[in-house]
């Protein structure tokens, strides 16, 4: 069954990476009846320890991130305009005219830009740097700025989530929709012993999956992230990389890991076994926190089972429900079989 | 004032078709107007003495810049074409409104960072963007070419006295309209008051062209947001915040009427604060003026930053004050010499 509810809360919550406390807060209180162990790791890592039915042969960890891509606010203007820095990965050109919220207040801002009509030619298609953007919340000087906000305090997308026709339209889809994925794995009943670990800090390095994976000392991991979907219109296919609707992606290279070979062939096997619609990405691009966790201490048998969303890393995603099932079903046939082998 | 701003705000009213803005607009007045709508879809409210030989027509768009279909796909894509002046720079990952059959929830595509090949420091213009519904069936039952679009934008209260909304060109110029005919309907009025809400504005005046050819008014008032202060924006372009009402002085503006504002504003201590620009005004004035046998024309402007964004931001006492100013300059000014 679909909790959209509990999906709309986790997209909903303000977390830029180090400011997670939000959405670990709403995990929390969503798992902390079906979990046997449940602990904060010093860097603020959310680990949950879920008994299965019989011991497992090998540790299996599954990961998700909790932060999202942001602003950090850098500096207070005389005007009362807020100069700031991104944090994680964000396209200066999907920054202009947003809405966003600062501090942990929520204080409502906006990123404004010169009036088109004051412009030349050339400025009217010319990319605005993050240099020349701000973010103002109606502060009339830099004293009144600062009675709302504070230097580094978080600035995120505002929240817009929409559940329509089986789609989802809304910020932070990465990753709180694996997030949601692995809350929905804990109150199964699991074959295995599993822990699931609800990582900071994906967005400026993978450093929060780096400690956890020290800390759970896996011997296998499956990390749950949404991956980059760009078949658009207008976008050749063969940039397109994967499509939302065509089910769970898996890749066999991205930018950080090469990933294991038994456990690609496994997801392939498992998802015609099963009927689960997996496609495989078409593209060495992007990374995820299989990147820290792989090489972790001896090493760790990592696959990342993604979902395909649009717009990765703008202020709003776009993802497909039925794709989150494929990504749910096909997580919970690895935790069955990795237990055995 | 908020309230009153937020209903407007919260009405699309998209250039040729602003039938939602104008119904909430007749709401507004109806009790205390006489109003109507003509051929183009102007609202047109008249008040005081009907048979007054003078006439001042009041003048503020109601429509706003948005965008409208151009092609369908099955896919659940759609094309655009701007209708009005659309800033293409704030348009890239955005949510927009398709008004179609229903209203429907479109993204507007890009490319993620992480498949960038190379820096590309261009923006796409408005016709070369790809709209994402994400809907295939709900694309072809709901939406035909021709339909508007317009930002996913909602009214906010920011800090202070400011609010940020789309629109606010020029909701904050209707709103100072229907705020100066309430304040006048506890008054007499020796003259007929035309408080004309035109549309088409942003895309070449039309409204308002034929509206004043149709009551050829001794004088006319226009009211339309101008330009706030912002880090870019050179200060002889631009009006601050809280300053009050901008009086227009141009050479297509009548400088009686310019001169006389600054009195009014003197001796009821309104603040305002003086906008010249060389030659036209990029407003309904430049339209209203050469109307007919001519009409001698002022402007009021309220300083908006952001304008033509989703997240245009105005102080919403400098609204108050432009309906006061208007209000005692047609009550106690001297109009017949102006």
């Amino acid at each position: 069954m679909l909790n959209i509810n509990l999906l709309e809360k986790l997209c909903n919550s303000y977390g830029i990476s180090g400011r997670e406390e939000n959405v670990r807060d709403v995990i929390i209180n969503e798992i902390s009846s079906f979990v046997d162990d449940l602990s904060i790791d010093n860097i603020g890592n959310l680990i949950a320890f879920k008994r299965g039915k019989e011991r497992p042969i090998k540790r299996l960890m599954l990961s998700a991130h909790m932060d999202e891509v942001g602003f950090i606010i850098t500096h207070v203007t005389n005007e009362g305009l807020l100069k700031f820095s991104t944090v994680g990965g964000i396209d200066d050109k999907v920054i202009c005219g947003k809405d966003v919220v600062v501090g942990e207040k929520q204080i409502p801002g906006v990123i404004g830009v010169k009036p088109i009509h004051l412009l030349n030619k050339d400025e009217r298609e010319k990319k605005v740097s993050i240099q020349d953007l701000y973010i103002d919340i109606g502060a009339k000087d830099k004293e009144e700025a600062l009675s709302y906000i504070s230097l580094g305090d978080s600035a995120c997308f505002e929240k817009n989530f929409i559940y329509e026709g089986n789609i989802v339209k809304s910020k932070a889809l990465d990753d709180r929709a694996g997030c949601f994925i692995l809350t929905n794995l804990i109150k199964k009943d699991l074959p295995f012993d599993t822990y699931f670990t609800f990582v900071v800090q994906e967005e400026v390095g993978l450093r929060g999956a780096k400690v956890a994976a020290y800390n759970v000392n896996p011997d296998s991991a499956i990390v749950i992230e949404s991956t980059t979907a760009s078949d658009i219109r207008g976008n050749d296919e063969e940039k397109q990389v994967c499509r939302v609707g065509n089910g769970a992606v898996i890749s066999f290279m991205d930018k950080r890991t090469i990933y294991d070979k038994d456990y690609y062939k496994l997801a392939l096997k498992l998802a015609d076994e099963n009927n689960i619609k997996l496609q495989i990405k078409e593209a060495v691009a992007g990374g995820n926190d299989s990147g820290t966790i792989h090489t972790s201490r001896s090493g760790v048998k990592t696959i990342a089972i993604s979902l395909p969303c649009r717009y990765l890393h703008s202020a709003v995603g776009m993802i497909s429900i039925n794709d989150l099932f494929s990504v749910e079903e096909l997580a919970l046939k690895f935790i069955e079989n990795l237990g055995n082998c | 004032m908020e309230n009153l701003l937020f209903r407007l705000c919260n009405t699309f009213s998209g250039s040729g078709q602003e039938e939602n803005a104008a119904k909430v607009i007749e709401k507004e007045l109806h009790a205390f107007a006489k109003v109507k709508t003509d051929l183009f879809g102007n609202v047109i409210a008249t008040m005081g003495n009907n048979v007054s030989d003078y006439s001042i027509l009041l003048d503020a768009h109601m429509d706003q810049i948005g965008m409208i279909v151009t092609n369908i796909f099955e896919d659940g894509f759609i094309k655009i074409a701007p209708c009005g002046g659309v800033d293409c720079r704030v348009l890239p990952g955005s949510m927009v409104l398709i008004h179609g059959k229903k209203i429907i929830n479109g993204i507007v595509c890009t490319i993620p960072p992480h498949l960038a090949t190379q820096e590309d420091d261009k923006f796409l213009s408005v016709n070369e963007l790809y709209i994402d519904t994400g809907l295939k069936d709900d694309v072809m039952k709901n939406i035909s070419l021709g339909d508007r679009v317009s930002f996913k934008s909602s009214p906010k209260k920011l800090i202070g006295n400011r609010i940020k909304a789309q629109s606010l060109d020029n909701k904050v110029g209707v709103a100072a309209l229907i705020r100066c005919a309430q304040l006048l309907a506890q008054e007499h009025l020796n003259i007929k008051v035309i408080f004309s809400f035109s549309t088409r504005e942003e895309v070449g005046a039309q409204g308002a062209k034929v509206v004043t050819f149709k009551y050829m008014p001794n004088e006319s008032i226009v009211v339309d947001a101008s330009f706030a202060r912002q880090p870019g924006v050179a200060e002889e372009k631009s009006g601050e915040y809280s300053h009050g009402p901008m009086i227009g002085v141009a050479p297509t503006l009548s400088k009686n009427i310019s001169n006389h504002f600054v009195e009014i504003s003197k001796n009821f201590n309104i603040p305002y604060q003086i906008e010249v620009m060389g030659s036209l005004t990029g407003t309904n004035a430049d339209e209203i003026m050469p109307s007919g046998c001519g009409v001698r024309t002022g402007l009021l402007s309220i300083p908006i930053r952001y304008m033509h964004t989703p997240i245009e931001v105005v102080d919403i006492h400098d609204i108050e004050n432009t309906a006061k100013l208007l209000f005692y300059y047609i009550l106690k000014g001297d109009i017949h010499n102006a």
